[in-house]
């Protein structure tokens, strides 16, 4: 369907919460220059004015906060972004019940997360999913866990595409810096106002934010193991953080000694937490 | 007398033993008069619907707050009271059946994600849990910057509970909706604290609250970023730390560093005068405008907590000393049943700890793992260290099970957590915390140092009993507490750069067979890890967050969860006419005053 967003004065932010810590909107909270109130408030130029849908932050609560995302379903509430933080657990492994819902129909049937994408991903102008539970799986995707999460694009299918002709949009981390989601979104709103395009990696990751490549480190700590670290095997990861820190320049997780567990990439944990281990066995 | 319900009783010497050794199941548990209770209600509710005054009120799900949650009520109309509740915890996310397949000491990592906002906190626990299956101390330096990473957590969590999450519930938006009678008051209430905040009338103060549009939401929000540098700067990054870990940190003990957080600390000891005076002026004038406030959401004051931030010279990671450092924390342990302390040895809230999974989608375990803890000390086959994680989805059904998280008990009774299970817990231990905090009668006495606003003198007063006012009011001191917490760790912070001990880690080796346990305090409650090691491998991991215990369904003994009581004990102040202008505006509030 074509898109109909000329030039976008308001949009409505639909935020959709899946199997994950709700982590991510704490790391959105982070961002200040522009922080998301800046977005809401209409301060940014040519950014429209955000109205946020958020079950962690809006006023209104129970039907009546529901029903926002019902209308938003049924095309009433346009244009709007979508944005999932969280894997999507396979209902179909929870028998009558549902590992992840909000809201049930009035015969108490429990609305589950997936179901709710597949009701809101196709009409919304673009589809955004934060963190690496939403965009890979992430740790509730780990082995051993019962709940079968996937990403949204393994949900949904590489070849999905948004209303504003957009394909899921990929902000991976765990989680991802504030700062970056927060000019991800922006981009977003440009792209779709047609003030510049949006340019994606093979990934559909931001391009200009997952250039750096890093590799998954110990801490820095008294592990001899550590100290003779071989970089020649390690995977490669993607993240600005090592460049930019995690926040206004500070912290960073390996900058400040701490441990880089690769979380910006795919199978992560399963195939790269064990890469940033020192061996307590030595 | 320690516990009334469990079957255990102590020597001379503190030791635990079980009442009678010869039991056969000495743990089996049944409450008649809790039974009966439940029927009773079952009866009212019948009776109402009866008289066609029931209302059922559901909420699904319930906002601003950060677990997935659905709360039921129903309601007596005639009377405009709340009979019976139900909470629902929607979401299962299946970490501890994840852990089973790691590394032991990737659990820090691991744990961490079960929730952002209380990351740093799970990687503490995890690491002291680990730790202690290690028996290694980390170096004081470590200690004290892990105190300091955890105190930046808290003083966002506060601050972003009480104007983010729960604040907005008393602003004008709402207030004006729900009970116009009492807005018309606030316009013309003075608000005492005004040369602190600068607001003339309550009116004014709640206009502050607004969502978005409230200067004082915008300046929380901005005042949040404040703490989450702090974390960031120790700790690499925040939600989720990148650099603890068993045994220390990883960051390096630069005096920049260490500079850098003291002058995000005293912005935030500053703010949090500010904060302190708005709560106050709010909750006095809500209880003078209409009395019933003291009753909302009223619990006995049966509070857990497990003690936060240790004591360099006196943590040592191991169970049989966990009594001595336990006491030592800046902020203390306890178990207190009806406002009156029972314990606060770690060692006897550790064995007071069941979990039951009756009415929750979990299948029970079967076999009993231990019989002891490493004190000898009689353990139940409901304790963490035996329970097993066995996730049986179903559809909801009040009879049998209708959520996600377990029934977490204390001596079999149901507990409440967080910042007013902390503060009076502090209060009525028999000496002061640490250099600035007093002990007064039936209170705490706090001495700010002067930023850019003048030194003051705050006291906090135990109330009679925990309500949803008194718990906001907690948390906004609370804030102050953990300001000053976060001062005197970086004196000592200071104090060890100077002497150069500034070695950040030590090295550990993890045992063949080995058990531990972390305890620790998120802002809104207790966080344990307790854990198991066979063949150096965990073969059990069971986390215990405050949603187990005040997010709980109804237990074996059929008591009704933290959240539920509170709901059923909260009067409708809110001015309506039927169903259709319903809000349900105070049980919402009376939910969020436990920051779920």
């Amino acid at each position: 369907m074509e898109s109909e967003v000329p030039s976008l004065q308001t949009v409505y932010l639909v935020w959709l919460t899946g199997a994950g810590c709700n982590g991510c909107t704490l790391a959105m909270l982070e961002a200040s220059e522009p922080g998301i109130e800046d977005l809401m408030l209409g301060n940014v130029p040519d950014a429209p004015r955000v109205v946020l849908i958020h079950p962690e932050l809006s006023l209104e609560s129970g039907d009546t906060f529901r029903n926002q995302m019902e209308q938003a379903a049924q095309g009433k509430l346009s244009p709007f972004v979508l944005v999932l933080e969280g894997a999507i657990p396979d209902e179909s492994l929870a028998g009558q019940g549902s590992f992840s819902r909000i809201g049930t129909t009035s015969d108490g049937i429990p609305i589950t997360t997936s179901q709710w994408v597949d009701m809101l991903a196709p009409v919304a102008e673009a589809v955004i999913a934060i963190g690496s539970c939403a965009t890979w799986g992430g740790i509730p995707a780990s082995n051993g866990n019962p709940i079968g999460a996937k990403g949204l694009e393994a949900y949904i299918g590489r070849d999905f595409l948004s209303r504003g002709g957009l394909p899921v949009i990929n902000v991976p981390g765990c989680a991802p810096t504030g700062e970056g989601f927060v000019e991800t979104l922006i981009y977003v709103f440009l792209h779709l106002s047609k003030l510049v395009p949006i340019e994606l990696d093979e990934q559909r990751r931001p391009r200009w934010l997952y250039t750096h490549e890093t590799y998954p480190l110990p801490p820095r700590v008294e592990y001899p193991p550590a100290a003779g670290f071989d970089l020649a095997d390690r995977p490669t990861v993607n993240c600005p953080v090592p460049l930019t820190g995690w926040l206004r320049g500070f912290g960073g997780c390996a900058r400040v000694g701490g441990a880089c567990i690769g979380c910006t990439e795919r199978d992560f944990a399963d195939r790269l937490l064990p890469l940033s281990r020192p061996d307590p066995a030595y | 007398m320690v516990f009334k319900n469990l079957p255990i009783q102590f020597d001379n010497y503190g030791r635990a033993f079980l009442r009678d050794e010869e039991a056969e199941a000495p743990f089996d548990f049944r409450d008649e008069a809790r039974l009966q209770r439940e029927v009773k209600r079952d009866r009212t509710i019948e009776s109402v619907a009866g008289r066609s005054a029931l209302m059922e009120f559901s909420s699904d799900p319930v906002t601003r707050a950060v677990s997935s949650m659905a709360v039921t009520a129903s309601i007596d109309l005639e009377h405009k009271r709340v009979i019976d509740s139900r909470i629902e915890v929607t979401q299962f996310s299946g970490f501890e059946l994840i852990l089973n397949e790691h590394e032991p000491s990737d659990a820090v990592q691991l744990t961490s994600r079960i929730s952002g906002r209380a990351s740093v906190s799970h990687a503490i626990a995890a690491s002291m849990a680990l730790e202690m299956a290690a028996g290694v101390t980390p170096p004081p330096m470590a200690i004290i910057t892990r105190n300091l990473g955890s105190c930046g957590e808290m003083l966002g969590e506060c601050i972003r509970h009480l104007f983010l999450l729960a604040g907005p519930d008393y602003s004008e938006q709402v207030v004006r909706r729900t009970n116009p009678a009492i807005w018309q008051l606030a316009e013309q209430a003075p608000a005492r604290g005004r040369l602190i905040h600068g607001l003339d009338t309550v009116a004014e103060l709640m206009r502050g609250l607004n969502l978005l549009s409230g200067h004082l939401y915008i300046e929380a929000l901005q005042h949040t970023r404040l703490a989450v540098e702090v974390v960031t700067l120790l700790l690499g990054k925040y939600p989720h730390p990148s650099a603890i870990l068993p045994g220390g940190v990883g960051t390096e003990a630069h005096r920049d560093t260490f500079n850098q957080v003291l002058g995000r600390i005293n912005t935030l000891l500053d703010y949090s005068k500010k904060v302190t005076a708005i709560w106050d002026d709010l909750i006095d004038f809500l209880y003078e405008a209409e009395p019933a406030y003291r009753h909302s959401g009223e619990l006995p004051g049966n509070m857990l907590s497990l003690g936060i931030w240790d004591d360099p010279e006196s943590y040592d990671a191991a169970y049989h000393n966990c009594n001595v450092w336990g006491d030592r924390r800046l902020s203390r342990p306890s178990a207190i049943v009806d406002g009156a302390i029972r314990t606060d040895r770690l060692s006897d809230i550790n064995i007071g700890i069941e979990e039951f999974v009756d009415h929750a989608f979990f299948a029970h375990w079967n076999h009993q793992r231990f019989l002891s803890d490493p004190l000898s000390g009689p353990l139940s086959p409901y304790h963490p260290w035996n329970k097993e994680t066995i996730p049986h989805p179903g559809k909801s059904n009040w009879s049998e099970g209708y959520t996600w998280v377990t029934a977490s008990r204390w001596d079999r009774e149901v507990m409440e957590t967080g910042p007013i299970a902390r503060l009076w817990s502090n209060a009525a231990s028999n000496e002061a915390s640490f250099q600035f905090i007093g002990r007064i009668n039936r209170g705490l006495e706090f001495e700010i140092p002067k930023g850019q606003r003048p030194a003051i003198r705050l006291v906090w007063k135990t109330p009679e009993r925990p309500n949803t006012l008194e718990r906001n009011r907690a948390r906004a001191y609370q804030l102050s507490y953990t300001g000053l917490a976060a001062f005197a760790s970086l004196l000592e912070a200071f104090d060890c750069l100077r002497r150069g001990e500034t070695e950040m880690s030590k090295r550990f080796n993890l045992p063949d067979r080995s058990v531990g346990v972390g305890f620790w305090e998120s802002s809104a409650g207790p966080i344990s890890h307790h854990i198991v090691i066979r063949n150096r491998r965990l073969v059990n991991y069971q986390m215990i967050t405050p949603l187990e215990w005040m997010g709980s369904a109804r237990d074996a003994s059929a008591s009704p969860g933290t959240l539920e009581s509170a709901v059923i004990n909260t009067p409708l102040i809110e001015e309506f006419q039927g169903p259709a202008d319903f809000t349900g505006i105070d049980l919402l509030r009376t939910i969020r005053s436990f920051d779920p």
